[in-house]
């Protein structure tokens, strides 16, 4: 009696399930967030009702606490649920589905035998949304919302072992804009700032999906464009420069026209790391601004080309 | 009786915790091979009965701990108590992530390798710690309880936080052995530490154990 009102008045879902995986009974906090009532499922498998649990790491799991009497955990962070339930309209522009941590036991009889298994669910719906949120400010800039330059570093390392491992092209580009000081001084920091977003929307309107802008330094930004060869990542570079040249900036009755330095470098057996490809796209970016600015250089093999 | 005045296991006991121990890791393999679909290989494990203020030393004389280690740390609670701890000195491989997960640890579109792999990491040692905990206790005709496991490098300060749970004047026992996924070249130490408190009920079950033989 005792149990069983605590049962339907915990704040976390129960259910008990028989040694052929059959759902024996459910409480009520899975009742009422489930839409489905347990009179209607008992005794079925429950890899019928929530076909979601009909795989290799369910079912391995359910395996080991029969075999060993161990308990198994099922973090949200690798499994965003078990049981699939509808998250709270707070959170469902992120989640289609309440995330859970859920933990799988053994249930036994008088004589320690293994009869059955219980799952727990909890919602963590909350926690994982302010999880989300912390890693995205950690790897976001706050003015412009492109990656910042720690995310930026966590990426190009992934990108080169992978590219390397495939050996598939890749290319980086840096690019600073030109005079920047003087837009700061002339038109003040505020400009300067919305000169700096629009910018970012700019290139992200131009670029690929998959290629990565980050915001390198002040008015620095890195692209990295995976599977690209060099001739493309010049291509997108000089697509870039003349996109930002020929757009009129505007804000608060202010007009402005600024334009962008680019360098780009390539992956290959020379650049087989990630400080000699970002060092290469420095120094061809320092060769853009020596030889006029508003311009794309690259390296090549140690050579400087424009 | 105090817990300071439990005499310490004798030669005889001793013999038989090995014995129990010997039946229990050779069964856990094949089991775990037929829960995770993964061949691995147990060794017979070692025991060692130390004073508590010995353990950080015998830590550092007995496992390679690195930056790039991985821990997995998981307590267990009953009549036999104390804390299971995994530990992989080169972390996992990417071709034994894949299987182990069901997702291509090469897949660029998978948001996060490092999630994926603390995550099978997890999943994995808790069911040799399952495993190895299940069986003894299957032997010892006990039930524990587990707490959700904890990962963690090897690192010092990470990695000594497990020692803080277990008083200074207390003793321990330590069940050592190696493991390996030898398909997979990935290859690490567990060790079960059990609590001062369990010696008393562990000397009654290994006698217990030895009535059923008489």
């Amino acid at each position: 009696m005792i149990p069983d009102q605590i049962l339907d008045m915990i704040d976390a879902g129960i259910i008990t399930l028989d040694k052929d995986l059959k759902i024996i009974d459910w409480n009520k906090w899975i009742d009422f967030r489930s839409e489905l009532k347990i009179s209607d499922v008992r005794n079925h498998f429950i890899t019928e009702i929530f076909p979601n649990l009909d795989n290799k790491w369910f079912k391995s799991n359910c395996h080991s606490v029969f075999k060993f009497g161990n308990f198994a955990f099922f973090s949200h962070k690798l499994h965003p649920y078990c049981i699939p339930l509808k998250t709270d309209g707070k959170y469902r522009d992120r989640y289609t589905r309440m995330q859970q941590d859920c933990t799988l036991g053994p249930i036994r009889n008088k004589k320690n035998e293994i009869t059955g298994l219980f799952l727990t669910v909890r919602d963590v719906t909350e926690i994982s949304h302010y999880q989300a949120e912390l890693i995205r400010l950690a790897n976001i800039d706050g003015l412009t919302e492109v990656n910042n330059r720690l995310y930026f570093e966590k990426r190009i390392s992934e990108e080169v072992s992978r590219h390397l491992r495939f050996k598939r092209p890749m290319c980086i580009v840096m690019l600073d804009i030109d005079f920047f000081k003087s837009v700061n001084d002339n038109l003040g920091h505020q400009y300067g700032d919305f000169v700096l977003k629009e910018l970012s929307r700019l290139i992200l309107g131009r670029i690929r999906e998959i290629d990565i802008l980050s915001r390198y330094g002040g008015e620095e930004f890195i692209i990295i464009l995976p599977e690209t060869d060099l001739e493309e990542g010049i291509h997108v570079a000089e697509s870039l420069r003349e996109l930002i040249e020929n757009h009129q900036f505007l804000s608060n009755g202010k007009k402005l026209t600024i334009t962008i330095s680019l360098g780009v470098s390539v992956l290959d057996e020379n650049n087989n790391n990630s400080e000699k490809i970002i060092r290469d796209a420095d120094e061809a970016l320092y060769l853009s601004k020596e030889k006029g600015r508003n311009r794309v250089s690259t390296i090549v093999s140690g050579n400087k080309k424009l | 009786m105090t817990e300071s005045s439990i005499p310490p296991f004798n030669e005889m006991e001793k013999q038989i915790l090995q014995e129990i121990m010997n039946i229990a890791f050779g069964s856990a393999s094949g089991d775990l091979e037929d829960v995770i679909d993964v061949s691995i290989v147990l060794n017979v494990p070692e025991i060692e009965m130390l004073p508590f203020n010995q353990l950080s030393q015998y830590f550092t004389e007995n496992i390679s701990l690195s930056d790039k280690s991985t821990v997995i740390e998981e307590k267990f609670w009953g009549d036999f108590s104390g804390s299971s701890i995994l530990v992989f000195p080169d972390g996992m491989n990417k071709n034994l992530i894949s299987i182990l997960s069901g997702h291509d640890a090469d897949d660029p579109d998978f948001p996060n390798l490092e999630i994926l792999e603390n995550g099978v990491l997890l999943e994995v040692g808790n069911i040799l710690i399952g495993a190895c905990i299940g069986k003894i206790t299957e032997l010892l005709k006990t039930v524990v309880t587990y707490t959700p496991p904890r990962i963690s490098t090897g690192k010092k300060e990470d990695f000594n936080h497990i020692l803080e749970d277990y008083r200074d004047d207390s003793a321990a026992i330590i069940l050592k052995t190696f493991f390996s996924f030898e398909k997979y070249n990935v290859q690490g130490n567990l060790m079960i530490i059990t609590s001062h408190q369990s010696i008393l009920w562990l000397k009654n079950a290994l006698d217990s154990f030895l009535d059923a033989y008489r």
